[in-house]
């Protein structure tokens, strides 16, 4: 079971290098130029050192021949460090693109029940750990290896009686590294989650932050915040007190290595055991053994981290996309009678979003084409997921939903969406120009046609009270323009869109008289000829209506024309009355 | 733009906080280079000792051995525990002051400044000075005490070589150095954009339900990828400048080591270096070398990491609202007082132009005008978000510029046009109105707003976590909430910004009931939409192209105002 899992981590972890075989090369060609360099290095000792002990002025001076190559090795392996970095851009710029390309086609679900700030969090900081994962990480696994390998191996050739006790003393300090470092990896998670709910904590002291100003019991939240930061920063000091121990033990086997080595190999050169120019080869090798020792009980805890640090971005990677076609709930397509006049038709439609609590249960409405149909009642009765449904976000759990005269299992989301024009309730608008934002709404649109759209949305007129016109760049979140007209050019994004079918979510709130008056204009106008189904409150929106789904619990109560609601005596005319105190 | 050394001088005020820790580990950290020291000499006395055949005492060896051993891994421990320390400490300051000082800072910053951009500076960057602390500041100044008394031993084992060995390396310091300022000023440029880059991506998850329900996937993936591209193109033109310093640390440490061979081996020749001298000063040679290097390189990191030092500092040095020191008001004048105020968000775009009237004691107000007609704005300055740049505007007799900011807010309730909630429970976010508040004021506040029957209802009541932007409550439940909230507050005024609208009939009713109840016996000034509002009121102030074209009665305004009866039959349409 573990070895399973790890393998399949593996695969997806390999997954983020795809086409990056350079990268690998770079990665194994860097510690090997080390060796190399290493290598000429002992010798050129080696050679000095016989050469000064035996005064042989020729041996030391075809020494110097290997010094030069040393020089010039050394350097290019600036040259290759660089091409390895370039690489990892490379891949970088491919995983942030993966993951933002694999965010856009998750379904609606995954955004109502993440925290937006979490996305951010795996998206920018998760993929910017993998990027030290890549240039460090890696590294601090495979350099020791190479370089311990290839030095014990050298040293070896140089001395088999030398070289066997660096390596016996090499596995019992890996061994203990080991068993200290384990601990670490469970305690670098802990703190991740931490800083994750730091983060977390801190998004909403600045998304509050006006709470915060005027209730000085708000404050709470920076407690709340700050009592996060202090159990991180415990947590971070103990790890510290881990880290340290590995860190006391290494020193100690780094020395013990050294004198061992060095006081045995002058002790056997002057037993003429060995020449003293080998001893000296070896010391300049066993600063390779020492990084070895010293880096090799990290490394399992760097190659864990990397992993850990992946998987959060493999969290949203993981997520199960948008699937291409609807769910047919077991309705054959061709006998289900859709009319081709339907607009929408929504048949013994039940749903909800966490498989327990019924949001819909069993919602039967009709629009026919060119229609307009509007659905009224309480906040929480489901209206909201009917337009949600009708968008595609989610898929009924029974029933059927119909557009245009073809069942959804028929459509694509994109194809399905392509018909329908829809104004939330909070325009939103992108941190782009006005211009853009209605282009929005279809992405081949002239700059006349952009206009044409914001003049029938009533939104061309404030907008060339803009210095910059149409160019005006939208704020945060819209937030430098009134909510009028943030809905006017949600609807001008409509307009362009000139769709068949129009959903519409409460558009017209949050607006005083004068921009409503505005609004609602601009919305009739979006309306004339097309299928609509309106989340409706106004009253003057509601009269207009050819139908009116009365939805309570998640059911239709009562469906007809005002008039004849009107008369029923029922939910519609209590609401309507409610509401009178405003028409 | 600020020089490094004030930044650096800010730094050492977190630093010197802990102090301690510091001196802890400069002290290991000289304890851990004189152990270097030792075994150099260790091994010079064994080679001369044995060529000279006067070695004899292997005990002592040995001992001196051990005694390394421990000094050197308990030095060692002290080191990387001391230097973490004060990294984490450090660390758990700047984020601790950089909260509370955000919530002090003027809304014109955080209107200029993205809160993606705000929120990376502070989770990012300030991590990056944690990794400053403990990898390069603690090494910044350790290391020349590492190098104090290498260069001693060098010195007395052999002046000329230590001279050889080291000239390279100083050589190639200003090279290095050149590069590092390019590097510096590129890696700012990445790391800003690489913040606005993050931004747009939270615009974009943000607003996922546009862009499904629009097909923008196609489109804004392509925005990203060339936000991405760019990114890539200066990280690597930045890395380029990193490894070209590089290769002069490269060239210096090979150098060195070569030189320092050739030279020595050299001095043996001729007589003037025992071969013990020449392997005990070829054994701490690289230790040196490397220390130099590593300051190289740490130059380099905290290049970077200066940068996003900076980044972090810009925040905790932004200016914090100002306020004055009148804590209280004065009885018997008007609640509140506009005198002739103007203000404008941004130059040329005036919002307000010299609006004048009063709000007495214990009256009703009401707004009317036209939307983005400055009426929310009127709040805002009066709760002291902002500051008009003309006239003045008196809370119970006192100028705003004069009252202290935390008292001038008790005075108000405020609710607001978009009620927010903190992703805490229910009853933590109604009791935020008042600090201290028991179970019963909770439950109080909440039967006033009319709320205490759905909190009821809801799956744990009271303890129900609110999610995030109150998504699961729904807009006329999170209304009340936030009106008990301010019903708890207890305060003399209230400011009222289009509470009651986006909302449905039913919701609507029991908000404005709510409403009712908090109103009662305060002074109020409401922007009103709702015409029974408008009709209660003791006076209806009129604002038009952000002045005030009328002050009355509604029945009086109707008779005679200008711009009242117009804008009544579109309330009442």
């Amino acid at each position: 079971m573990v070895v399973k899992m790890t393998i399949t981590r593996l695969k997806k972890y390999m997954s983020l290098f795809e086409k990056s075989g350079i990268y690998w090369f770079c990665l194994l060609l860097i510690p090997a130029t080390d060796v190399f360099v290493s290598a000429m290095n002992a010798l050129f000792y080696q050679k000095i050192i016989n050469a000064v002990t035996a005064s042989d002025r020729a041996l030391f001076r075809s020494g110097l021949w290997l010094a030069a190559v040393v020089l010039t090795v050394s350097m290019a392996r600036c040259l290759i460090i660089y091409t390895y970095m370039y690489q990892i851009r490379l891949i970088m710029a491919r995983l942030r693109l993966r993951v933002m390309t694999h965010l856009f086609r998750l379904p609606m679900s995954y955004f109502e029940g993440h925290h937006t700030a979490d996305s951010i969090q795996k998206l920018c900081f998760n993929v910017e750990d993998i990027k030290n994962s890549l240039a460090n990480r890696h590294s601090q696994v495979i350099n020791p290896v190479i370089m311990g390998v290839s030095a014990i191996a050298i040293i070896m050739m140089l001395d088999p009686r030398i070289g066997l006790m660096v390596l016996a003393l090499s596995v019992i300090s890996v061994r203990i590294n080991m068993v200290l470092s384990k601990p670490l990896r469970d305690m670098a998670v802990r703190i991740q989650k931490l800083f994750a709910s730091c983060t977390e904590s801190l998004t909403d002291i600045l998304a509050g932050l006006d709470v915060i100003k005027m209730f000085s019991g708000a404050r709470v939240m920076v407690k709340r915040y700050s009592d996060v930061n202090e159990d991180a920063a415990f947590h971070t000091m103990k790890r510290f007190r881990r880290m340290s121990d590995v860190q006391a033990v290494e020193w100690a086997f780094g020395f013990l290595c050294n004198i061992v080595i060095l006081l045995v190999g002058v002790f056997m050169s002057f037993a003429g055991l060995v020449d003293f120019g080998t001893v000296v080869a070896i010391l300049s090798l066993q600063g390779m053994v020492t990084f070895f020792l010293s880096n090799i009980g990290r490394a399992w805890g760097c190659l864990i981290d990397s992993f850990v640090l992946a998987d959060r971005v493999f969290e949203i990677l993981d997520q199960p996309v948008q699937p291409e076609h609807y769910r047919d709930n077991g309705i054959d397509v061709d006998s289900a009678s859709f009319v081709n006049d339907c607009g929408i038709i929504m048949r013994d439609a039940a749903f909800s979003y966490d498989g327990r609590e019924k949001i819909l249960d069993g919602v039967d409405i009709t629009v026919d084409r060119g229609k307009m149909a509007a659905l009224v009642g309480e906040s929480g009765g489901g209206k909201s997921t009917i337009v949600k449904l009708l968008l595609g976000f989610y898929q009924l759990n029974s029933g059927v939903i119909g557009v245009l005269g073809k069942p959804l299992s028929c459509h694509t989301p994109d194809e399905l969406r392509k018909n329908i024009a829809y104004v939330p309730q909070d325009a939103y608008l992108f941190t782009t120009s006005i211009k853009e934002n209605i282009r929005y709404g279809r992405l081949d649109a002239s700059d006349e046609e952009v206009i044409e759209a914001a003049k029938r949305a009533y939104a061309h007129a404030f907008i060339m009270e803009f210095p910059d016109g149409y160019d005006t760049m939208v704020g945060e979140r819209g937030e430098s323009l009134s909510g009028g007209q943030r809905q006017r050019i949600a609807i001008a994004r409509a307009f362009i869109r000139n769709a068949p079918i129009l959903l519409l979510d409460e558009a017209t709130s949050a607006l005083d008289s004068e921009s409503e008056q505005l609004v609602q204009k601009g919305i009739e106008a979006l309306m004339g000829g097309r299928t609509t189904l309106v989340v409706a409150h106004r009253l003057s929106t509601i009269e207009k209506a050819d139908m009116i789904y009365v939805i309570s619990g998640g059911k239709v109560c009562e469906q007809g024309r005002h008039t004849e609601l009107m008369e029923q005596n029922g939910v519609y005319q209590r609401l309507v009355e409610l509401s009178g105190s405003k028409a | 733009m600020r020089t490094d050394q004030e930044i650096f001088r800010q730094i050492l005020k977190y630093v010197g906080k802990h102090r301690k820790f510091i001196f802890l580990s400069l002290f290991a950290g000289a304890l851990c280079s004189g152990c270097g020291v030792a075994g150099s000499e260790l091994l010079k006395r064994v080679i001369d000792g044995l060529s000279a055949g006067t070695l004899t005492d292997i005990v002592r060896i040995v001992l001196m051995c051990v005694g390394i051993l421990v000094a050197g891994s308990g030095a060692a421990w002290i080191t990387r525990y001391a230097s973490g320390s004060v990294a984490t400490k450090v660390l758990q300051d700047v984020k601790d002051d950089a909260a509370a000082h955000i919530t002090g800072v003027t809304a014109e910053y955080m209107a200029k400044n993205r809160s993606g951009d705000i929120l990376s500076r502070l989770t990012d960057d300030v991590n990056r000075i944690s990794n400053f602390v403990q990898d390069d500041l603690i090494f910044v100044m350790m290391n020349p005490c590492l190098l104090f008394f290498y260069f001693i031993y060098m010195l007395y084992l052999n002046p000329p070589l230590f001279l050889i060995s080291i000239v390279p390396t100083l050589l190639c310091l200003p090279f290095g150095a050149s590069l590092t300022t390019k590097f510096k000023a590129g890696s700012k440029a990445y790391m800003q954009y690489s913040a606005d880059v993050i931004s747009s991506s939270a615009d974009m998850i943000g607003g996922m339900e546009v862009v499904k329900s629009y097909s923008l996937q196609e489109t804004l993936l392509g925005d990203y990828r060339e936000n991405v591209r760019k990114m890539t193109d200066m990280a690597i033109h930045n890395d380029r400048n990193q490894y070209k310093g590089r290769a002069f640390w490269t060239l210096s440490g090979t150098l060195s080591s070569i030189l320092c061979l050739v030279a020595g081996g050299w001095f043996c020749l001729q007589g003037k270096l025992t071969i013990g001298g020449l392997v005990a000063f070829f054994a701490l040679l690289p230790k040196m070398v490397e220390v130099i290097n590593d300051m190289a390189n740490r130059i380099f990191n905290s290049k970077t990491a200066l940068a996003a030092v900076e980044r972090v500092f810009e925040i905790l040095n932004t200016p914090v609202e100002p306020t004055g020191n009148v804590a209280s008001g004065v009885k018997n004048v008007p609640a509140i007082e506009f005198r002739d105020v103007s203000f404008s968000y941004e130059e040329g775009a005036q919002v307000l132009n010299g609006i004048s009237f009063q709000v007495p004691r214990g009256k009703t107000v009401a707004v009317v005008g036209a939307s983005g007609g400055g009426k929310s704005t009127l709040l805002r300055l009066l709760c002291g978000f902002y500051r008009p740049q003309q006239g003045s505007i008196l809370v119970e007799g006192v100028k705003l510029d004069d009252w202290n900011l935390e008292a001038l807010r008790t005075r108000f309730a405020y609710v607001s046009q978009n009620a927010y909630l903190f992703p805490v429970s229910v009853g933590e976010n109604i009791a935020m109105g008042k600090s201290g508040a028991i179970e019963d004021e909770i439950r109080m506040a909440a039967e006033a707003a009319n709320a205490a029957g759905f909190i009821g209802e809801l799956p744990n009541g009271y303890d129900t976590m609110a999610g995030e932007r109150g998504s699961r409550l729904s807009g006329g439940q999170v209304q009340r909430i936030s009106i008990a909230r301010a019903i708890l507050k207890d305060a003399p005024i209230l400011l009222l910004d289009e509470a009651t609208s986006a909302l449905d009939v039913q919701a609507e009713t029991d908000v404005q009931k709510a409403l009712d109840g908090l109103a009662e016996g305060r002074t109020t000034l409401v922007i009103a939409h709702r015409l029974s509002t408008i009709k209660n009121a003791d006076y209806i102030v009129v604002i038009d192209h952000g002045k005030v074209a009328e002050i009355g009665k509604h029945e009086e305004l109707m008779e005679w105002g200008r711009v009242y009866p117009k804008l009544y039959s579109m309330y009442a349409g």
